[in-house]
């Protein structure tokens, strides 16, 4: 039996798709995507005089960037993003997983899955203002902790903090990483994990050696959805942050409302400039684990 | 195959159908030129009534308001980038954006004989330097104007009136329960005006240098990492919110909240400052793209705001000044409004006026060195 020559298994689908759509999407991703980037790029380098742009090619927006310290707010924002999706990430694996094969019946995935979706249909300045009223100093969770006694005065940090903007973060988040995981685990073989569990795995066992594995697409595609708008979102950091936890896209707007649009520019760039680096350092560990694995079709004579 | 050709075609018509009522709207009405008979005005929303009836019936006109926040950044991002004046008739923005917009060709130069109430207001509040361009062109109409300073539930307030900027910025005994405004306009000249009483090298708090600026700042931060403030805010309802539900003692905002928690039943008062208040002005301002019927129906819109039906309601119900605040008198005296209701605008003329007689400042929405202002408030919030 022949065995596949290149590591990596290029996907090909079956009615094979025409070069012509390819290179047109490919068309269409560049004029609408790519472009505009590049126009993003170029603004950075140029000059700001009386509110136009000026030819004259400098560093001076990056200059202002780094000088008035502006540049800490990317890290500030791609830390905040991490340890949400982080968090998402703990909450949405067992729950994906219960959802797929733990619950049989359909009224409940149903239910659930629309309990997932229905809160989309409120905006989300509607949804996070209410944890203005629970984690206040008059609000209930201080009421309860002085209750029992964990604090004799309301804790100040539970809200205008970055502890607040987290926990408002988590909840529009949720569902961008459950429902690629949720639709990855469904599609695992239900005869899989009956092997599994007749050749003595325990459930932990199953969940690690076979689960994950088979669900790693749907964690990369749940990953990309919360990580990636989360570095945008900017409602829950000005609604919950009181002003004091400047993300991106707050640096961002108010640099638009001066129309200095050079210094927005650049720090647009940086911030690409930074996933791009990510990017590639995932590229070069991922790169590394598919090469380690061998084809699966050699079979001892 | 034959029931299966008809279902394609039937989903294919069923599909035109539904694009074509999609279609629809955009096809049928195309966005309506000249109106006859609306005035369509981008303006703060301190200036606008609950309720326009009383114009429609004075002027004849339909009022087509469209409220705003109070933000410099995004009037120059409406007017210049968006274009805003083809489809709006009127601006009532804060005064000084002028400065830049009139000077750039986005306002038009206001013709006081096109107005029939332009004789009637004050030479003073007509040629202030928040209406003008830096040449003296008059860009502006009065429309609303008071002095800002803070709110602060009275019980847990121990001095007594006039209050310094030091009970918001240099405050041991409030650490942590002071709320902000959230914009280099207000706060940062505030800040200002409280270094100068200190003896600090600031010129004018509303024009700053970029090395005053950065004092500033840097006073902020220090004051910041002490603790001192717990919250900026962005929208009148955030600092209703704040202030009302005892989650800050005490907060840099404007009248109107006093107003409502008093309806509430909240104890909270007005400051009244020793050094100076945030004074503002909003004017309004007409687009260059106005003329013929459109500007006739701008100047008739601009004659109600500087009479005295707008007078008395802005008087009672939110406690500013307007353009011709006699006028409100007189008009709530012929109404034969409540007794009550007089005594408020009688008591709203005096405290403006003992309000503006302190020097410092007047806000300006548009400093020679804006992008250092911003860039120093943003290292303030950062920090």
């Amino acid at each position: 039996m022949p065995s596949p020559s290149s590591s990596i298994t290029r996907f090909a689908s079956p009615s094979g798709v025409s070069p012509f759509g390819f290179s047109g999407v490919i068309a269409a991703w560049t004029l609408i995507v790519i472009l505009p980037l590049l126009g993003l790029v170029l603004w950075s380098f140029l000059k700001l005089e009386n509110f136009q742009l000026v030819w004259e090619p400098n560093l001076q927006a990056y200059r202002d960037l780094l000088s008035s310290g502006r540049w800490e707010v990317t890290i500030r924002t791609l830390r905040i993003a991490a340890i949400v999706t982080a968090i998402e990430l703990v909450l949405a694996v067992p729950f994906a997983v219960w959802l797929a094969k733990g619950t049989r019946s359909t009224p409940v995935k149903v239910v659930t899955l629309a309990a997932l979706t229905i809160p989309f249909f409120l905006s989300i300045s509607a949804r996070t203002i209410v944890w203005r009223a629970v984690l206040g100093l008059n609000g209930p969770v201080n009421a309860f902790l002085m209750n029992i006694g964990l604090t004799d005065r309301p804790l100040d940090w539970l809200l205008f903090s970055e502890f607040a903007v987290i926990v408002g973060l988590i909840g529009p988040y949720f569902p961008p990483m459950v429902f690629p995981l949720y639709l990855a685990v469904s599609l695992i073989d239900d005869e899989l994990l009956a092997a599994s569990k007749d050749l003595g795995a325990s459930p932990a066992f199953t969940f690690w050696h076979v689960i994950l594995p088979l669900a790693l697409p749907g964690l990369g595609a749940g990953f990309i959805f919360t990580f990636i708008p989360m570095i945008g979102d900017p409602v829950v950091p000005e609604l919950l942050g009181g002003g004091q936890v400047v993300v991106l896209a707050s640096s961002v707007k108010s640099l638009l409302q001066v129309l200095n649009y050079t210094v927005a520019a650049a720090l647009s760039v940086f911030m690409l400039a930074i996933m791009a680096g990510l990017a590639a350092l995932l590229a070069l560990m991922l790169g590394g684990r598919l090469k380690q694995r061998r084809p699966a079709g050699k079979v001892p004579q | 195959m034959k029931s299966k050709d008809n279902a394609k075609l039937s989903r294919r018509t069923l599909l035109k159908a539904s694009a074509g009522a999609l279609a629809m709207p955009y096809v049928i009405t195309r966005p309506a030129l000249a109106d006859g008979g609306t005035v369509k005005i981008m303006g703060v929303s301190t200036v606008a009534l609950p309720d326009w009836s009383s114009f429609e019936a004075d002027t004849g006109l339909k009022m087509d308001f469209v409220g705003v926040n109070s933000d410099p950044g995004l009037y120059v991002q409406e007017v210049v980038a968006n274009e805003a004046g083809d489809t709006y008739d009127i601006f009532i923005f804060d005064g000084g954006i002028e400065d830049r917009l009139g000077t750039g060709g986005q306002f038009q130069k206001i013709d006081p004989n096109a107005m029939k109430l332009w004789g009637a207001v004050a030479d003073s509040v007509k040629s202030s330097a928040l209406l003008q361009g830096p040449d003296g062109t008059q860009y502006g109409v009065p429309i609303v104007f008071n002095a800002d300073s803070f709110g602060y539930h009275v019980e847990d307030i121990k001095e007594s009136e006039p209050f310094s900027w030091g009970m918001v910025f240099e405050n041991e005994k409030l650490l942590g329960k002071i709320a902000l405004e959230d914009t280099w306009l207000t706060t940062l000249p505030n800040a200002a005006l409280y270094l100068m009483s200190k003896g600090k090298p600031i010129t004018d708090p509303s024009n700053m240098t970029p090395e005053e600026a950065k004092m500033t700042a840097d006073f902020l931060i220090e004051r910041k990492k002490a603790g001192q403030f717990r919250a900026l805010w962005h929208s009148y309802e955030e600092s209703v919110d704040l202030l009302g539900n005892r989650e800050v003692i005490i907060a840099e905002c404007w009248e109107p909240v006093i107003k409502q928690l008093l309806r509430d039943g909240k104890n909270v008062r007005y400051a009244s400052m020793k050094e100076g208040y945030s004074k503002w002005m909003i004017g309004a301002y007409l687009p260059s793209q106005a003329e013929g019927e459109r500007l006739a129906r701008a100047y008739k819109a601009l004659d109600w705001f500087l009479g005295g039906n707008y007078g008395a309601q802005m008087a009672i119900q939110q406690g500013y000044a307007t353009a011709n605040p006699q006028a409100a008198l007189e008009f709530a005296k012929s109404k034969g409004l409540s007794e009550a209701d007089l005594a408020a605008i009688k008591l709203n003329i005096d405290k403006v006026e003992q309000k503006m007689a302190l020097p410092h400042y007047w806000q300006n929405a548009a400093p020679k060195h804006v992008e250092a202002i911003e860039a120093e408030w943003q290292r303030f919030k950062q920090a």
